[in-house]
């Protein structure tokens, strides 16, 4: 069984957002207005925050989406099972089973859960550009970074009716694909031999807020030498 | 080549042209399988169709996700030598402009006052019509038709210039951020008229004054990627980054060392810094030596007129950071100097001054020059607009083929002004805009993925490239693309007019240009980075693929990849560009120190009404075409924590004799005028200078546009916004 | 073994007039009539529950959008609430179980009310969470697809319990007072209390089962008690957010809980007493002690927030302090430093002064008290919120007018409920006051056998009320 993680190699990234407009399109997150944005509704599943880096002047802009934790804070929180982590390390959301109570995302310390406070909404001649593969969230209900899992199923698909075994290329969330900086590498953890296993146990590597237990699966590489 | 060509060299290609020759077609689809783990497929899947990315000059290909004949998403095209499937995030916004609730719906005429903003649809022929009489109507006046629109190279932006040329107008653009800028100092230092090709993948150190090498330096993707390249690379040492820029911008975050200095200042770091290579005789011996040219008597000068001391008391750097920068640049391997594309003409010859002491031409992580002479240069439309609102011209017709043409350039607080004067102006924006809302006839254009291509791409490595493409899909609303609406007009008019035109749709033009292209026998469709280095290889060894496929053929397969590119240079291998015998010639530092001193010395006398310096910036998310790509409000100052807000840096110290902080609101006052926006304090910025966002309020444009209020053009004083001095109030 | 008579069938019927001595009428009069301004009051709170309703309707139809909420502040007004009304249920009770344990014989006219509040305000606690749902109508998943590690479940577990025991606790010595209202009743009353009084007639085995169930549910109901409110607590203590994050979370906010409580029910003893001119039963001891348990309850607050906020000031640790700074000094500060005012000043300046510690003085302590335990919770969820660790754009909360609107509906539906109930039933222990007045004045011509003033131990099967203890036959 994978264990699927992302590996986000700061010292590369140049904080050009190319990724959050990926997520953006892939998952249909709808668009906000400026008054959205100060309500702080703003539907982002991957945005970049300011972070305070020791030894860095300014601070870094650091991609930040559901860091998939091993040890994930909301889902032991939901009250039910909502949001769990499934046997390929992913933490899911079922949305039909949400009720919408947003203890998750009080408990997540990344801040990164969504609540859909209103109906989501595209302007009528923008409904077309909805990617069919992924399902539109109702009013009052939870959602989050899935690492695309769409596209897993997908290859899982493809793979099986080409007989074969799935590929790591086969497989690669939204952001990671279009990273122009080429920052992001995307795969098994578990597997000795993906790129990302061993960028993850790279001296450059941390994880943020480690060091509160939440074990995610998204591994930064620190800036500079 | 042959200079370098090493025995291992010789194995390498020998042993290519075998495995080609023996292995053949089999071989050549069993490697390429294997390399597909590494550089993706070499054919696009079924579902996405090939595009060309217009948001910019750098023209990335893109691919369009297609689910039942409707555009779904637009991604990077894998096959596209700049992006490799990579893609920035307005080029992925792309999509949001095919889909925009307030695109023009069809050609109009106004019928209200002018800017009133009231219309009547017209169908095409009317639309013909009323162009065509205005036109025949101008011939013989004195006021020559104006046609304005942003910088494109390719056979449609010369079917634009052939009509209008043909109408006796003048033709002018908005020059591209792209390395054709450079091209003028460039040529000065080595006497070759192509456009300057910087490989910034493979340098170590990188020195740049002013180049958003992290952001949107000459062509984005291409910049980002090579950025991340020359961070870190499997089997090399971390790249080096010293930013000199006068705003904290993305890149100086990204750098390692940030020096916040103006661009006067930047001219004195940079010969200072090369007077201090030249006086430590730290120099590249071995290149300057080869190119003879004028190096010693440069040396001499910048040494006589850049004392360190001078330079340390202009800039604010002191001694020892300047020693150590010179001594670092010119004793790592491959240093690379890099600068702005639209630095001033000083800052650039110093750069490329400073790259010829440390020998970064004609070496990876150098500068090298384009395989091919660019196009002639185009006329910057900075003249004309300023010749109109100045009232020195009145054109009979203004014609204006982009919206955003016009809101890059700084010259015009608002366009209304300037234009009052024009008697008829025709826009080919798809979009209500600024511009357009003055216009009095519209004939809208398509969106990109409704459009032909046929575009060079900006000047980057590895090399020259054209993006072709097809539509791919049909215009979702009653648009028709320039070149053909001009072929209708042309055809009215008859006359040289027709002669000039003898097109009738884009896609002539584009098919036009890809018959000229094949006959090149050079190059070849878009493929996979390992069959780009496949046929390389090939060629090396004397095996020419190229040419060899029917018209048709290469026609089909341009498109289906998305362009054509000829990649003369590959990772760490470069064709010499540079020719000994034309030498280098330095230009001369002049009295740059002084010119500088008294820009400081201006710039701080110049009272205590508007104590700082205004500076105007964009990033990345606000360029370009962004009304009617709403996905990019959201990204602004997102990463800095204030979403969709205009913001305003200032220095640590001003925010303190202010009393104010991060997120407080002030009201930023010119002599022209005022806007509030949100504080960011950076620390390390001079404290004379105040650098605003530059986000386009567009009261007239979409719906998320009309969501910003105020922007700072209403600050910026007739004339240069350079010159602009503002106070801060708080609020 | 049955040395306690029979009671004659006689007697059985018994009508206000044989009660024992008590002057039962100021009580029962205001159940049985409906004053112009009793209406009065109820139409202006149905108007403000009306409003309320359109509120949520309104809510309902547009999502949780129409409130002042975003991210990172995913709660307000309704958790707040929530946590409020879930405290204010401490008020009945527990206070009057303890009491009742206690033998505080002076608890006897203020139980019922106290109790009343309990079963009341757990219905606007638990409201309030459905309230602040984003899918009110898939609330039933708690039940059909459950997740035990949640603390919401432990909440919805605890709460019911509660709530059950409390409505048992409040319905069981509502039973002679309801027999009471029975034999005087005719009409749809008379049927209504006939079917609650579950066949009451004061026989000496009715009233052995029945002190002996209250006594077991006086005692069940304590640890229940105590469970819900550190169950609500946990709902924030066992997240890792800054501030939240506390083990003393637990009996803060139990204390907190019977603070609030032991306010509510005096300032629901002011108005019933004013409104139903009960001056005789609800005395200024009455005040004076509840008064004492105010001020006892604000010293062992003010110790819990002392602790729980000197531990994250002296820490230092910088998510806890940006929290911290927020509350005492930042945005938060007229807030947090109001509830301090009101939650421990202004009480403990009337209170530990007997000549302030009148019935107004409580009554004014008391609603201070409420106010500033209302700000504490806002404190609480709030702030946290605001200052989340990671670095998110956030914004100032202000509630929009639903939630407001929504709050005052449940204060008025509170209140409203509060008034209905005093006209269904007695608001004062009718038989326990008799219980009590034997001491005093010996008339209790039915039950005159059952030893009134007998201490030592009663044989099993006979009880002894009054004075003596409650419980002896244990």
């Amino acid at each position: 069984m994978p264990r699927w993680g992302l590996v986000i190699d700061l010292d590369r990234c140049t904080g050009c957002q190319a990724c959050v407009v990926a997520c953006k399109h892939e998952n249909n997150v709808p668009l906000s207005t400026s008054a959205v944005a100060a309500a702080g509704r703003l539907m982002t599943w991957m945005q970049l925050v300011p972070v305070e880096m020791p030894g860095r002047a300014a601070p870094t802009a650091l991609p930040l989406m559901c860091q998939h934790c091993d040890r994930p804070p909301c889902a032991d929180v939901c009250p039910t099972g909502a949001t769990y982590l499934n046997p390929e390390g992913i933490v899911a959301q079922i949305y039909p089973r949400c009720i919408g109570c947003r203890y998750c995302t009080n408990a997540c310390p990344y801040g990164v859960k969504l609540f859909n406070w209103t109906a989501p909404e595209w302007p009528e001649s923008m409904a077309g550009m909805q990617n069919p593969d992924v399902s539109l969230r109702p009013t009052g209900v939870v959602e989050k970074c899935t690492f695309c899992h769409h596209r897993l199923m997908q290859a899982r698909e493809q793979v099986a009716a080409e007989g074969r075994e799935l590929a790591a290329e086969d497989y690669v969330p939204a952001c990671v694909q279009t990273c122009p900086a080429e920052a992001m590498s995307f795969g098994d953890l578990d597997d000795p031999h993906s790129e990302v296993a061993s960028l993850a146990s790279s001296p450059r590597a941390f994880r943020w807020m480690e060091e509160l237990g939440t074990k995610p699966k998204v591994v930064y590489l620190r800036e500079g030498e | 080549m042959s200079a370098s060509f090493s025995r291992r060299d010789f194995f390498t290609y020998s042993g290519s042209v075998l495995a080609g020759i023996t292995l053949g077609e089999w071989g050549r689809r069993h490697l390429a399988r294997a390399d597909a783990l590494a550089s993706g497929p070499s054919r696009l899947p079924a579902e996405w169709a090939p595009s060309v990315c217009r948001d910019c000059a750098a023209a990335c290909g893109i691919r369009v996700r297609m689910v039942d004949g409707a555009p779904v998403k637009v991604e990077g095209n894998p096959l596209c030598p700049i992006g490799r499937g990579r893609l920035c995030a307005s080029g992925q916004a792309g999509i949001e402009a095919y889909y925009d609730p307030d695109r023009l719906i069809g050609p109009a005429k106004r019928t209200g006052a002018r800017g009133e903003n009231r219309w009547t649809a017209i169908t095409w022929d009317e639309a013909t019509a009323i162009l065509a009489s205005r036109l025949s109507g101008t011939r013989a006046t004195e006021r020559r038709p104006l046609a304005i629109g942003m910088e494109e190279r390719g056979p449609l932006a010369d079917g634009w210039t052939k009509f209008w040329t043909a109408c006796d107008a003048r033709v002018a653009w908005t020059p591209a951020q792209t390395s054709a800028r450079l091209r003028a100092g460039f040529l000065a230092l080595t006497g070759i008229d192509r456009e300057p090709l910087f490989d910034l993948e493979h340098a170590t150190y990188v020195l740049s004054f002013g180049a958003p090498i992290a952001e949107t330096w000459l062509s984005p993707v291409w910049a980002q990627r090579s950025f991340g390249r020359f961070r870190r690379q499997a089997g090399r040492s971390r790249g080096r980054l010293v930013q000199v820029d006068a705003r904290r911008s993305a890149t100086a975050r990204k750098a390692d060392e940030w020096l916040a200095l103006t661009p006067e200042q930047q001219v004195v770091l940079a010969y200072g810094l090369a007077a201090i290579i030249a006086r430590e005789s730290r120099g590249n011996r071995q290149f300057l030596d080869r190119f003879a040219g004028n190096h010693a008597e440069f040396e001499r000068d910048v040494v006589r007129t850049y004392l360190p001391d001078e330079v340390s008391a202009l800039t604010g750097i002191p001694v020892v950071t300047i020693l150590r920068l010179a001594r670092e640049l010119s004793a790592t391997t491959q240093p690379l100097v890099a600068v702005a594309a639209d630095a001033s003409r000083e800052l650039t010859d110093a750069v490329f001054a400073l790259n010829a002491l440390v020998g970064a031409y004609d070496r990876p992580g150098g500068i090298y020059a384009a395989a091919t002479a660019p196009p002639d240069g185009i006329e910057d439309a900075a003249g004309p607009i300023e010749a109109i609102a100045a009232g020195r011209i009145r054109p009979a017709v203004l014609a204006l083929r982009d919206g955003s043409a016009l809101r890059r350039s700084s010259l015009v607080e608002r366009p209304d002004a300037a234009f009052a004067s024009a008697d008829f102006i025709v826009s080919f924006s798809p979009y209500l805009d600024e511009t357009s809302t003055l216009a009095d006839l519209l004939l809208p254009a398509h969106t990109p993925i409704e459009s032909w291509h046929a575009v060079r791409a900006a000047a980057v490595p590895p090399g020259e490239a054209i993006a072709c493409a097809a539509p791919v899909v049909k215009p979702r609303l009653d648009t028709r693309d320039p070149a053909e609406t001009l072929a209708h007009v042309a055809r009215a008019l008859g006359g040289p007019a027709a002669a000039a035109c003898p097109w009738t749709t884009a896609e002539d033009l584009v098919i036009g240009e890809l018959e000229r292209v094949g006959q090149m026998r050079r190059g070849g469709a878009y493929t996979s980075a390992y069959e780009t280095e496949w046929l390389l290889q090939l060629e090396k060894g004397g095996w020419w693929t190229s040419g060899s496929q029917t018209p048709q053929a290469f026609r089909q397969a341009v498109l289906g990849a998305g362009g054509w590119v000829d990649p003369f240079f590959q990772d760490g291998e470069i064709r010499s560009t540079l020719d000994a015998r034309h030498g280098l010639t330095f230009s001369s530092p002049g009295a740059a120190p002084a010119i500088a001193a008294a820009a400081l010395h201006a710039s701080s006398s110049a009272g205590a009404q508007f104590p700082y310096r205004l500076l105007i910036f964009e990033t990345s998310a606000s360029r370009a075409a962004d009304p009617n790509l709403p996905v990019l409000y959201e990204l602004l100052g997102q990463p800095e924590g204030i979403p969709w807000q205009p913001w305003v840096e200032i220095a640590g110290e001003t925010a303190r004799s202010l009393g104010i902080d991060t997120g407080a609101k002030v009201k930023v006052v010119s002599p022209g005028g005022a806007m509030s926006a949100i504080v960011m304090v950076v620390h390390g910025m001079q404290p004379d200078v105040v650098a605003l966002a530059h986000v386009p309020a567009l009261p007239e444009g979409g719906r998320w546009a009309r969501e910003i209020r105020s922007d700072s053009r209403q600050l910026m004083a007739a004339g240069s916004a350079a010159a602009t001095r503002v106070r801060l109030e708080r609020v | 073994m049955r040395t306690v008579a029979l009671v004659e069938p006689a007697a059985r019927h018994r009508t206000s007039s044989d009660t024992g001595g008590v002057n039962i009428e100021p009580i029962i009069a205001p159940v049985l009539t409906v004053g112009a301004s009793f209406r009065r009051w109820a139409f202006g709170l149905s108007l403000v529950v009306g409003w309320a309703i359109f509120a949520w309707t309104w809510q309902l139809s547009h999502g949780l959008g129409v409130t002042g909420l975003g991210r990172p502040i995913y709660w307000g007004l309704y958790i707040t609430n929530f946590v409020f009304f879930i405290g204010v249920s401490h008020a009945g009770t527990l206070i009057s179980a303890i009491l009742r344990i206690v033998q505080a014989e002076w608890r006897r006219p203020i139980t019922r009310m106290a109790e009343v509040i309990t079963v009341l305000v757990l219905f606007f606690g638990v409201g309030n969470v459905l309230l602040d749902l984003g899918r009110p109508d898939r609330a039933l998943n708690v039940i059909l697809h459950p997740q035990f590690r949640s603390p919401l479940l432990w909440d919805v577990s605890s709460i019911s319990v509660y709530l059950t025991a409390s409505t048992f606790y409040l319905f069981l010595p509502l039973i002679p007072d309801i027999a009471i209202l029975r034999d005087r009743t005719t009409g749809w009353r008379h049927t209504l209390y006939a079917r609650l009084a579950l066949g009451w007639r004061g026989t000496p085995q009715q009233k052995h089962r029945l002190e002996r169930a209250i006594g077991v549910m006086a005692i069940v109901v304590i640890p229940i008690a105590v469970s819900v409110h550190t169950v609500v607590s946990w709902v924030f203590g066992m997240t890792i957010q800054p501030m939240w994050h506390s083990s003393i979370f637990g009996p803060y906010f139990v204390v907190g809980a019977i603070f609030s409580g032991i306010a509510a029910i005096i300032t629901a003893m002011v108005i019933v007493r004013k409104v139903y001119s009960l001056e005789e039963y609800l005395t200024p001891v009455h005040f004076g002690n509840l008064g004492k348990l105010l001020l006892v309850m604000a010293c062992l607050w003010l110790y819990f927030t002392f602790a729980e906020h000197l531990t994250a000031w002296y820490a230092q640790e910088p998510n806890e302090i940006a929290v911290f700074n927020a509350k005492l000094f930042g945005k938060f500060a007229p807030l947090f430093w109001t509830m301090f005012v009101t939650c421990f000043v202004v009480p403990f300046a009337i209170l530990c002064n007997p000549r302030t510690r009148t019935i107004k003085g409580t009554l004014i302590a008391s609603i201070s008290v409420n106010i500033g335990m209302w700000l504490e919770r806002f404190t609480i969820v709030v702030p946290s919120l605001s200052n989340p660790r990671a670095p998110l754009h956030t914004f100032l909360y202000i509630p929009s007018w639903v939630e407001w609107s929504l709050m005052a509906g449940c204060f008025a539906a509170f209140a409203l409920l509060y008034m209905g109930f005093t006209k269904l039933f007695p608001i004062i222990s009718i038989w326990e006051l008799q219980e009590e007045s034997p001491v005093s004045s010996f008339q209790f011509p039915v039950s005159s056998s059952q030893v009134p003033v007998h201490k030592g131990p009663v044989p099993s099967g006979a009880y002894s009320l009054g004075t003596g203890p409650l419980y002896g036959d244990r």
